[in-house]
């Protein structure tokens, strides 16, 4: 069912943490909230829920206005960062717990609870207690358990914070195949970025208790509406330079000693300052003289260490440069302290922004 | 390690060779070891009549200190800073007077036509005559409640406090109302606070002296009176001694029952 937020906003005390948000979870999609650390994630998912209450603004799911419906009537389900299981319950009971108390009929407790317990695969450890269990099958029993209830909506919140990377990418494939499975609506929350534009349908960026920019994960990706964006999400070169060209198809910019061109995204005027934003993988090392006009540096830094190999390029004008290069193929300049010249593969994938 | 030989080991091991040997007017009369004492006891019907109603007397004090702790408890952990610190204080306060002289007190209040309760009930119209308390089993469980209900209540509340919130949240958001959540998150997980108070306070209950002395008044005795009237009225220190052990041997032994329960009702607990 889809959920609308209508100008929510909600203080505590002197802090903003949640700045008229308006944001629509279409029925169905699986949406991931993303934001540094503080941004408002948390109390957005709690005011859907109903455990906190906003200070302004609605919460609708499907065409039903829920701001002020108590969160034992809403329906939703949640899974919270460190499941809150019920530690004197087994996970059979755990699970049941929802229906328990809906006082559905014990017969179709136990065979929802059953159809539950398969779902994760946990039949054979429906004896057990909490304690007993590993972190990623508890992580399961607390999605069974939200999931018990057919909610209408499925809140997730930093569901695989606490699990060691490899059972992360495994639980976030699992979990993710599910979810589009039941084919319910979804918002997840995360503060990792490759978590976040791995699994989601559509991505909300926030920061400071506002969405910055909200769209497909290859949209955000590639064209983040702001710099905060384009940071966030896939980390970037931020590169401050002077605008000497702007016409309806291009920007000619100077960094330093180098000149480069991209297709117009922003609205500049020459003259300005503006800041052109290149991902690290956009951009490549090639022999010095090679290419008149390119950005120079001197190699600083080299990660030689996965898929890709990184480097860091300390640039004439002080700049810094994160330069990746997938690991096979590497062809020339590659060893520490050599003089480079650093050149834009794509000019199409960089973003411009005025200062 | 000295100090439990000499305080607790040779006591004991005294009191139950005081029940082993024939003892007259405070001298051991026979040299050999002897059972007679207490094969005499455990046959005769009447010490298991006090035994029971001791017993019932630390149960009873028990299910009312829970009854009246409980809520108090959860009060306590669910309001603000300063009026947690007035509770604390009014759940300290009977542990800071002297038992004696608190147990005057509960005379002055429970006594006679004139106490305090009846003057009070009286003046009421509530009742026409003036009601028993002083002297009667109840009377007793009042004055143990009041002095053992911080023994019930300090465990509840380290329970209580040690609980997640998240799980009430937990629960809240899967559907549960108020009391379900705390019939079935908030209750149990605080067994095993509930489990501590009421060993702790059944056995202060089943083997406490002086509020059945003043507050029965004699009107009926339990085990402990008992064994004190056997000792210094009667000088008859083979049952006194007999009866002590016994009282102590069926203390241990419920307390190993209690906790045996109790573990298997904790079985989720890591
Ligand atoms: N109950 C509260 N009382 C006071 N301030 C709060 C409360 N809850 C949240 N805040 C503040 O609101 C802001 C947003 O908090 P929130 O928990 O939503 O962040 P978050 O995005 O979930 O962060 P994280 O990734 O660290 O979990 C923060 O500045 C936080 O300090
Ligand atoms: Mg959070």
């Amino acid at each position: 069912m889809e959920v609308e937020l209508r100008g929510v906003t909600k203080r505590f005390g002197e802090t903003v943490a949640l700045s008229e948000v308006s944001f629509t979870v279409p029925a169905g999609k699986f949406v991931t909230l993303l934001g540094p650390s503080g941004c408002g994630k948390t109390t957005l998912l709690r005011i859907v829920s109903g455990f906190e209450q906003p200070d302004a603004g609605d919460v609708v799911v499907g065409t039903e206005v829920i701001t002020h419906l108590p969160p034992n009537q809403r329906q939703i389900g949640m899974v919270f960062q460190h499941y809150a299981l019920f530690p004197h319950m087994t996970v059979e009971r755990n699970i049941s717990f929802g229906l328990r108390m809906r006082h559905a009929s014990p017969a179709e407790t136990a065979k929802r609870t059953a159809e539950m317990l398969d779902l994760v695969g946990l039949r054979d450890l429906a004896g057990r207690y909490p304690h007993q269990l590993s972190g990623g099958q508890q992580q399961r029993v607390a999605l069974a358990r939200a999931l018990e209830i057919q909610p209408r909506v499925l809140l997730l919140d930093e569901p695989f914070g606490a699990l060691d990377r490899k059972l992360r990418l495994q639980m976030q494939v699992d979990v993710k195949k599910l979810i589009r499975h039941l084919g319910i609506t979804t918002i997840f929350v995360t503060h990792d970025q490759e978590e976040a534009l791995a699994i989601s349908d559509l991505i909300a960026v926030m920061n400071e208790g506002r969405i910055m920019q909200s769209g497909a994960p290859i949209e955000i990706y590639d064209n983040p509406r702001d710099p905060f964006v384009a940071d966030f999400v896939g980390g970037s070169n931020f590169l401050e330079g002077d605008v000497v060209r702007a016409d309806g198809t291009e920007i000619v910019l100077r960094l330093g000693g180098a000149i480069v061109t991209v297709p117009r995204t922003a609205e500049v005027r020459a003259g300005q300052r503006a800041v052109l934003v290149v991902r690290p993988e956009n951009l490549r090392l090639a022999d010095r003289g090679s290419a008149p006009g390119a950005l120079t540096g001197t190699i600083s830094f080299v990660r030689p260490i996965g898929p890709t190999i990184e480097y860091e390029v300390e640039g004439d004008g002080g700049m810094k440069l994160k330069v990746t290069a997938p690991r096979s193929g590497v062809a020339g300049p590659q060893g520490l302290g050599e003089v480079v010249a650093v050149m834009l593969s794509s000019p199409e994938s960089c973003t411009v922004f005025a200062l | 390690m000295g100090y439990l030989v000499v305080f607790l080991a040779i006591p004991l091991l005294l009191l139950f060779a005081f029940g082993l040997v024939d003892i007259r007017a405070g001298r051991v009369v026979s040299g050999s070891w002897t059972l007679e004492h207490y094969a005499r006891v455990l046959r005769d019907p009447f010490y298991y009549r006090i035994f029971l109603r001791t017993f019932w007397m630390g149960t009873a004090a028990t299910v009312l200190c829970l009854i009246f702790g409980y809520p108090v408890a959860y009060l306590f952990t669910r309001v603000g800073p300063t009026a947690r610190q007035a509770l604390l204080v009014l759940i300290l306060a009977p542990l800071l007077t002297n038992a004696v002289v608190r147990t005057f007190g509960w005379m002055i209040i429970l006594g006679g036509p004139k106490g305090l309760i009846n003057a009070l009930l009286l003046h009421l119209g509530l009742v026409r005559e003036p009601v028993k308390i002083l002297y009667t089993m109840n009377g007793v469980l009042i004055g143990l409640t009041q002095i053992e209900l911080p023994f019930m209540i300090l465990p509840i509340i380290a329970a209580l406090e040690g609980q997640d919130r998240r799980l009430l949240e937990a629960a809240t958001g899967l559907g549960a109302s108020w009391a379900q959540t705390f019939f079935h998150v908030v209750v149990p997980l605080s067994l095993p606070g509930v489990l501590a108070g009421s060993a702790l306070v059944f056995v202060i209950s089943y083997t406490s002296f002086v509020i059945p002395a003043l507050l029965g008044g004699g009107s009926f005795a339990v085990i402990p009176t008992f064994i004190f009237e056997q000792i210094t009225a009667l000088v008859q220190w083979n049952t006194g001694a007999v009866l002590a052990s016994l009282l102590l041997c069926t203390a241990v032994v419920m307390l190993w029952l209690f906790n045996l329960g109790s573990a298997r009702l904790l079985r989720w607990q890591r």
